[in-house]
């Protein structure tokens, strides 16, 4: 077991170097340099070379990248060229709305998904398992940011029930309810994409799960159908499921992005959009390497609870 | 007289495939009595599986069963999916044929034995312990207690095979099926399974249906057989008669080639039944195309099952008729006495 | 033939391959299809509703958002089918390459996937394009080399299992040259798994697109795209709900009417 653990956990690293190495490369082709947004900078030579030498610009390639690296490792992003502040710091304000976001969406699409795609493969080919495939369908085809705009005109413009932007009132004080409220729609606007693709996959893992042979022994046993699907069908088919739901992240962070675009939710997906808009490369960069840690972190946590589950893949 | 603690009325299971119809049984009927051992012969193909798991309503969704099954004088297969559960595992028991598929791979054997236990008897799981140590150690495996925190993946073929008759005599039942419980295995650990279902056979009261195409492993344990063709029960009678004197030519190829006992791991001559649909059986008898002395008889109509003789005896308790179905089994048995003994 | 017979019997598949012909014949004859010029701004008559003049109004700007629409079906479609061509060339030549040598050129091939697919395709396609501009080439370039490593995956795994085929180490002992055994040989036996893939990569590729005129990185205005129309009824769809109701319903029915495609495809190949 600990020989894939760590074996699991050195691949982790070497896809997070290979991120921040692509991220590098990323920002050093960036057209012109940074000083040159900087007037007082750009006729004087002098204090370019200056300016370049405190940032170690001077430096050949491989020591920039290592001086960036153990930067970033240290929490230290960078001056984000537009805000005039530490890129850090604007990380964390958005960190958390985007890890809330995306977390509820999760949650729901996972509480959604689970029961639907098991009753879709125990009455395969009925006409609910028919309706349930028609709406994964369109789960999985329908762009979000306009889902969330119909859903913004009936909810919030044309019945007035749930706010359309923002993540509380404005100037109002802390309330559960008010949060939740905001929450709401945004989080069903980006959960209707996953539970579609995980409905997909809960489906067909059960379906070939009920085909097993032991499924035949555990009927055989006279077993209740409650205790044959908890016990025999959805622990074998809840292990593929981790891989599925690691493997769909990038998909739920690039959902998050347009969900926060359309409902002003006040995360990194908007943050990226208009730091690129004002080639803010610092803070682009920082949220690549942010949202690609996040992933790596969270498919190496799948990884690692996969294993302790499976236990055939402990002697591998 | 005792009444059978299973009867068979007229069973037949049919599949639902995109290529058509599949009939795996047609209109077989038998009894089965307190504690006695009978063998369903058949190659692969022939519909023994599918008979025996229709017993208990086993078959995929997709397959449809036909027919009668009284178990205690209860019909069975008329009994609501709820009602019917009680049976399955309680009462009779069933062992499969490749442990290995048949056991759930993310479970430990512990809680495979012990969970029919906790599910019939309603008793807690510590308690259900017990008697799943018993039993493992019943069936010859040492330290148990480690065993039954393993995985089947972790098990050898022979003990996983073990685990799995220890899983259908959890809860004691009165009718074991053991479906080709020593095919996945090879020639030792066949041995050695075939000794500890003797070892059960004698220690208990259960009665057993054993299935399986190897003649000489029912010759081993069986005190009656019944052997299958094509979805049909071609012959039955008691052991020695049936090695002694084969009538059907079907079982008459099994038993002349059929090997001395050290060579288990022997299977059928031939190859599968060459029909499997509906439009593919051919009118009259279904064994024509493999048979040595077919005549125009035989492809006319298909015969009936005549019962031959007297009755034959299982202890003094039992009887049963020696049956077979063939136009021509007085042929055969003439030349059998032609034979010089 | 026997494909011939499952098509027949399959009406998904013939119902979405009409609907995408439709699509299609929409973009090619779009400027027979308008009435209106897209780009032509009548302020005067401003968000007008759909009408019989304009059947699905009118924009911000006065232009006929029927016309905008149809217009921006051709962008629509030459990017998802340029782009996920692009897809499923690289996914394809990359997977092949490590499917078939393994040993280091898989390990590096692989890797690279791993650290790209870690990435949200859109925050590297938006990350590329602030550093390369945003246009038509760019974009199709930039969402069709970002998009390949699930391509790559599957290939690879097929050509991992086709290697050790005996088919193929017979023709490998008669000395085929691996070009030779790799185009004839392997190829044509994964071809199902990659032509599931490519009609799944039209309908990813226009959604990324779409998506990125949305957030306004995408083809720079007043080219009409699906994607763009909605961006700009953004501001304005409290007013007039046909501004996004149409252009994300054409969104909507393209890339289900390439999933259903794609679906009874696979469904197709398997049986």
């Amino acid at each position: 077991m600990y020989p894939f653990f760590s074996r699991r956990i050195f691949h982790a690293i070497i896809v997070l170097l290979g991120v921040s190495l692509l991220t590098f490369v990323m920002m050093n082709l960036a057209p012109g340099d940074p000083y040159h947004l900087d007037p007082e900078l750009r006729f004087n030579p002098e204090a370019v070379a200056r300016w370049k030498e405190l940032r170690q610009l001077d430096q050949p390639l491989h020591v920039q990248y290592f001086s960036w690296l153990k930067n970033m490792l240290q929490g230290d992003f960078g001056i984000s060229l537009v805000h005039n502040k530490p890129v850090w710091e604007l990380m964390m304000e958005r960190v958390p709305a985007t890890l809330l976001l995306t977390g509820t969406s999760l949650l729901v699409s996972l509480l959604i998904s689970i029961p639907l795609g098991v009753f879709s493969a125990l009455r395969k080919g009925s006409f609910w398992d028919q309706v349930i495939s028609s709406f994964t369908l369109g789960g999985v085809s329908i762009p979000n940011f306009w889902l969330g705009m119909l859903l913004i005109l009936f909810f919030s413009y044309h019945f007035k029930w749930l706010p359309a932007a923002g993540m509380r009132t404005v100037g109002m004080e802390f309330s559960l309810l008010d949060y939740l409220k905001h929450l709401l729609l945004p989080t069903v606007v980006l959960s209707v994409a996953s539970a579609a693709y995980f409905i997909r996959y809960v489906r067909a893992g059960v379906w070939e799960v009920i085909q097993q042979d032991y499924i035949i022994t555990a009927r055989a046993k006279g077993l209740g159908d409650m205790t044959i699907l908890l016990r025999h069908v959805l622990r074998n088919a809840a292990l593929p499921l981790i891989t599925v739901i690691s493997l769909h992240l990038p998909y739920l962070f690039t959902g998050a992005m347009l969900t926060e675009y359309v409902f002003s939710w006040p995360g990194m997906g908007r943050w990226i959009v208009s730091a690129t808009l004002s080639r803010d490369y610092p803070s682009v960069m920082a949220i690549n390497i942010m949202v690609a840690f996040l992933v790596t972190l969270f498919n190496l946590v799948a990884d690692l609870l996969y294993a302790s589950f499976d236990p055939r893949i402990k002697y591998r | 007289m005792e009444k059978p603690l299973l009867e068979v009325k007229d069973l037949a299971v049919n599949f639902k495939r995109e290529e058509g119809f599949f009939k795996a049984v047609e209109g077989i009927s038998f009894k089965i009595w307190p504690r006695e051992v009978v063998g369903l012969v058949g190659e692969s193909g022939s519909g023994k599986t599918a008979a025996s798991l229709s017993l208990l309503n086993l078959t995929s969704s997709r397959g449809k069963v036909g027919g009668e099954v009284f178990f205690d004088g209860v019909n069975i297969l008329t009994l609501p999916e709820r009602k019917l559960k009680k049976f399955r595992g309680r009462q009779i028991g069933v062992i499969f044929q490749e442990p290995m598929t048949f056991l759930n791979p993310v479970l430990t054997i512990g809680v495979q034995i012990m969970e029919p236990m906790v599910e019939h008897w309603k008793i807690s799981w510590g308690q259900a312990r017990e008697r799943a140590l018993y039993l493992l150690s019943e069936m010859g495996i040492k330290d148990s207690e480690r065993r039954m925190k393993e995985y089947p993946h972790q098990l050898s073929g022979g003990i996983r095979q073990r685990v799995m008759i220890s899983m259908a005599l959890a809860c004691s039942p009165r009718l074991l099926i053991a479906d080709e419980p020593t095919t996945a295995l090879d020639v030792t650990l066949q041995y050695q399974i075939i000794e500890l279902l003797r070892r059960i056979r004698e220690k208990t009261p259960m009665a057993i249906l054993l299935v399986s195409h190897d003649l000489e492993v029912v010759r081993e344990l069986c005190d009656r057989v019944m052997i299958m063709y094509g979805g049909r029960i071609v012959e039955t009678g008691g052991i020695r008669e049936i090695f002694k004197d084969p009538l059907h030519p079907y079982t008459r190829s099994l038993v002349e080639v059929s090997p001395s006992f050290e060579r288990v791991a022997w299977r059928l001559p031939g190859e599968d039944a060459p029909f499997s649909y509906q439009s593919n059986i051919p009118a009259g008898c279904r064994f024509q195309h493999r048979c040595s002395r077919v005549s125009r008889e035989c492809k006319g109509a298909e015969p009936s099952l005549k019962e031959i003789g007297g009755k034959g005896w299982i202890g003094n308790s039992f009887s049963f008729h020696r049956q077979v179905r063939c136009w021509k089994y007085q042929e055969g048995a003439l030349e059998k006495d032609e034979k010089p003994l | 033939m026997i494909l011939g017979k499952r098509v027949q019997k399959n009406k998904i598949f013939i119902f979405s391959l009409v609907i995408i012909t439709g699509l299609f014949l929409m973009a090619l004859f779009a400027p027979h299809l308008v009435s209106h010029d897209p780009l032509k701004t009548e302020t005067e008559n401003w968000l007008t509703p759909p009408g019989p003049d304009n059947w699905f109004g009118t924009d911000r700007l006065g232009r006929d958002i029927y016309s905008r629409v149809v217009f921006g079906s051709r962008i629509s479609l030459s990017i998802g089918f340029i782009s996920a061509a692009i897809m499923i060339f690289t996914g394809t030549l990359l997977g092949a390459l490590a499917g078939y040598y393994g040993g280091i050129v898989d390990n590096l091939i692989m890797r690279l996937t791993d650290i790209i697919i870690v990435f949200p395709v859109l925050f590297l396609i938006i990350t590329l394009i602030s550093l390369f501009d945003s246009g038509f080439i760019h974009i199709i370039l930039i969402i069709g080399f970002t998009g390949w490593p699930v391509v790559a995956r599957l290939v690879r795994a097929e050509f991992m299992s086709l290697r050790e085929r005996d088919f193929v180490q017979a023709i490998r002992a008669l000395g085929a040259s691996d070009l030779r055994i790799i185009t004839r040989h392997i190829l044509p036996n994964a071809l199902d798994p990659i032509v599931v893939a490519a009609t799944l990569s039209v309908p990813a590729a226009i959604l990324a697109e779409a998506g990125l005129s949305f957030l306004g990185l995408g083809i720079p205005a007043p080219v009409p795209t699906w994607g763009n129309i909605l961006r700009e009824a953004h501001g304005y769809f409290r007013q007039a709900w046909w501004y996004a109701a149409f252009p994300g319903a054409f969104i909507f029915v393209t890339v289900m009417a390439f999933n259903l495609l794609g679906e009874s495809l696979k469904d197709l190949l398997d049986s």
